[in-house]
């Protein structure tokens, strides 16, 4: 099971101080589809409002990214699409001025560097200097833009046709429950979470499930290529063999002690854990494929008719009074 | 008679305490000597009576490390044993037990440096305490 739902890109409408209510402020990915030729425009650079051609474009990146007030984390592709499309811009568009505004340029990566260094070259204005303090419409029907620029060291202020608005990268709508469905666990920031950040970095906490794109966190197209391969991988890994190793680190009832009071079946986050008949009595079981090794189980049974295996009650015991009594 | 030292059994969940003690070591971060750590796979499967048996035979203070909310690598055992442990603290100081001679903190296996100062502090405690006083005594 490959968990890959992808991303939402986050909604203008969160940030009242970039005047989301005009037309002719928009998302990236909106300015991603004018720029398609199977877009809207078929092409066309066109204000949204009046249809005419912007002559100065202001984008921001790190909306709703980096912002204590939403994301606390960087959403990872922004800074390089907003240089793809200065590029884009650029190279069509020449006589465009373009305003590019960032909290810094973030090119890690290969190849991302040289890109930014000719981006610049083809006349795109980078202005560094933290968040773009607002964006107003003005009656002549253009956008008023004010931001810092670092470089300069004081305010600036200028006038664009079309201002674009890098928002961040969220985890889609229904992740979190999706993720509870699989047993698969969400991060703080509403992003499935892999079981290991190194090793593991396709499998969730449930075994069998695996994610893959955005559904993990932001990143970009190669990125999510090799991580989706990595699952197709992970699975093929699992299924081909035809039979299914696991730990020996299981826990398990002995039915003879069991006590029916059935509290172990609601703890276990996995549900492995059945009640079925034995001997006329209804009695747990845990099914070993599906155990993951918790032993919160065995922790309170109350009858202590679960063996946690590897880490016994009498193992723990004994190791606790020699370490007391050394 | 020998100078009183202090035997303080700490449990730790594998996936972040024992982790964040074994980081502590690679950072060179020392912590007392006094600290004996127990590895379980999950601060869930503590059972009371680990602590309950610590203290009674004769451990001076107890401490159990599980990962912070939302990290329990088996998702939900922290929050049992949040649970479990409150209620026997709180059983623990109607005995007459100091509130500080068992904790529950969390540390991911990621700090390192957390855990070092966190034994440190409760060693201090435990020293400031004193010696277990049922030692081999009550029946808890
Ligand atoms: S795995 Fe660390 S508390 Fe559950």
């Amino acid at each position: 099971m490959i968990i890959a739902t992808g991303f939402k890109p986050m909604s203008k409408d969160h940030f009242k101080e970039y005047s989301p209510q005009s037309p002719d402020v928009i998302t990236s990915m909106e300015f991603e589809r004018i720029l398609s030729s199977t877009g809207p425009t078929g092409g066309e650079l066109k204000r949204p409002s009046d249809g005419t051609k912007p002559k100065n474009i202001a984008m921001i990146s790190c909306v709703g990214s980096r912002d204590e007030r939403h994301h606390s984390y960087c959403s990872k592709v922004c800074c390089m699409y907003m240089l793809k499309h200065a590029r884009i811009l650029k190279e069509k568009y020449p006589y465009i001025n373009l305003y590019l505004f960032f909290i810094d340029v973030r090119t890690a990566g290969k190849d991302f560097e040289e890109f930014y260094v000719y981006t610049k070259g083809l006349g795109a204005k980078i202005i560094r200097g933290g968040r773009v303090s607002s964006v107003d419409e003005k009656p002549n029907g253009k956008l008023r833009v004010r931001g810092f620029d670092v470089d300069l060291g004081s305010p600036v202020e200028l006038e664009a046709d079309l201002v674009v608005l890098a928002t961040a990268i969220e985890p889609p709508d229904g992740v979190d429950e999706l993720g509870r469905q699989f047993s698969a666990t969400c991060g703080r920031e509403g992003f499935l979470r892999e079981v290991h950040t190194k090793l593991f970095p396709v499998e969730t906490s449930a075994k069998g499930v695996l994610i893959a794109g955005c559904v993990q966190g932001p990143k970009d197209i190669p990125e999510s290529i090799a991580q989706s391969r990595a699952a197709a991988a992970s699975a093929a890994s699992l299924i081909i063999p035809g039979k299914i190793k696991f730990e020996a680190i299981v826990s398990e009832v002995d039915k003879d002690k069991c006590s029916s009071c059935g509290v172990c079946v609601p703890l276990c986050p996995y549900n492995a854990i059945k009640l079925e008949t034995y001997k006329d009595k209804e009695k747990a079981k845990i099914e070993a494929a599906l155990c993951a090794g918790c032993g919160v189980c065995a922790s309170a049974c109350p009858s202590r008719a679960i063996t946690f295996h590897g880490f016994t009650t009498e193992q723990i015991l004994e190791q606790i009074s020699a370490l007391v009594e050394a | 008679m020998a100078e009183w030292e202090p035997r303080i059994i700490v449990i730790a969940c594998h996936w972040c305490t024992y982790q964040g003690a074994d980081l502590a070591g690679s950072l060179r971060y020392s912590y007392p000597p006094s600290i004996h750590i127990v590895r379980v796979p999950c601060s869930g499967r503590v059972e009371p009576e680990f602590i309950t048996e610590a203290i009674k035979s004769g451990a001076d203070g107890v401490f159990v490390g599980g990962c912070h909310f939302g990290d329990c690598h088996y998702r939900s055992g922290n929050y049992n044993t949040i649970k479990r442990f409150n209620l026997l603290k709180r059983a623990l100081v109607d005995l007459g037990l100091e509130d500080e001679r068992v904790k529950l903190e969390w540390i991911s296996g990621s700090e390192g440096k957390k855990f070092a100062e966190e034994m440190t502090v409760f060693d201090a405690k435990i020293r400031e305490l004193g010696p277990n006083p049922i030692k081999g005594g009550a029946n808890v």
